[in-house]
């Protein structure tokens, strides 16, 4: 296979399937934010 | 989001990756190469199709940016930016895939010619959009102006289309194909269209919980200025002090 065609298909994956994996992590961590959130609000911050 | 809803969501990426792999073993393995490029003009797979909705995503930005100023509903606007956003990843994939076949084609990385000086301004449109957006203040006024420079950026997408076919340019005006080539263009515009879609979705979903969270919070503070360090003060001490300030209010 032609050098150019591997850095063409390399290039446009990683270009776009590093952004879907981006916006994954990103809205991983929104779940995780909002889960910490509720557990504060239900416990009050984790005081008595 | 429910576990029904995130499992369909898995599915869906799971099958887009799958239809991906597998278009790129099409490419490879079973389509011919074209006489006079050679295996180089396989790149144009990739190429055409990302290059196609790149002008579908602008296309969704123009559409969603005139809607928001027509309802005034904030979700056309996350959309607008959505679709956006994902039109400079895609235009980006272009101008790459387009300067590596450029280079082993014509044997230069970039020259001046109508269609890729149109794209490359498409692509800095996009980018400008984005910085606009992030450096207005206020919700409202950021959905005004980037609605308006998202209609007027589309203006150029006419232009990169057309500028092949009425303007002398290193790209051909339309294409021939063998059978087996056409088979496999037809069949790249499935999981890169999938991919554009759904790229664009979860942006607006990310975009849609960051305005809503925006306004529940906006929403939830102090009435009167002179009540802010009450309020603020409470916060130090917890959800609860904050309710009780706000009650106190």
């Amino acid at each position: 296979m032609n050098n150019y065609v591997i850095a063409a298909y390399t290039i446009g994956s990683l270009l776009l399937w590093g952004y879907a994996l981006s916006m994954w992590l990103e809205s991983r961590a929104r779940v995780r934010v909002e889960r910490r959130q509720s557990h504060d609000r239900k416990t009050d911050g984790g005081r008595p | 989001m429910s576990s029904v809803q995130g499992r369909l969501i898995r599915s869906y990426w799971i099958a887009v990756a799958l239809l991906f792999a597998a278009d790129l073993v099409l490419i490879i393995r079973y389509t011919p190469d074209e006489q006079t490029m050679g295996a180089v003009q396989k790149i144009f797979y990739l190429h055409l199709p990302v290059a196609i909705n790149t002008f579908l995503a602008c296309l969704t930005a123009f559409v969603a940016s005139i809607a928001y100023l027509w309802h005034r509903e904030g979700w056309w606007d996350d959309l607008a930016a959505a679709a956006a956003r994902v039109s400079v990843q895609l235009c980006a994939v272009v101008l790459a895939t387009g300067m590596i076949w450029g280079r082993a084609a014509w044997g230069v990385w970039w020259t001046w010619s109508p269609r890729l000086t149109f794209s490359l301004i498409l692509f800095l449109l996009y980018v400008v959009y984005l910085v606009i957006r992030s450096s207005v203040e206020g919700r409202e006024r950021r959905a005004i102006i980037g609605s308006v420079y998202a209609i007027i950026a589309f203006l150029d997408v006419p232009l990169v289309w057309l500028s092949a076919r009425l303007l002398p340019d290193i790209h051909p005006g339309s294409v021939q194909l063998e059978p087996a080539m056409k088979m496999t263009l037809l069949a790249s515009f499935v999981p890169v269209t999938l991919l554009a879609v759904g790229l664009v979705v979860t942006r607006f979903v990310l975009n849609r919980t960051a305005s809503v969270t925006a306004n529940s919070v906006q929403a939830s503070k102090p009435r009167d200025i002179r009540t802010a360090p009450l309020v603020t003060g409470a916060a130090l001490h917890g959800p609860k002090a904050i309710r009780q300030a706000n009650g106190a209010l």
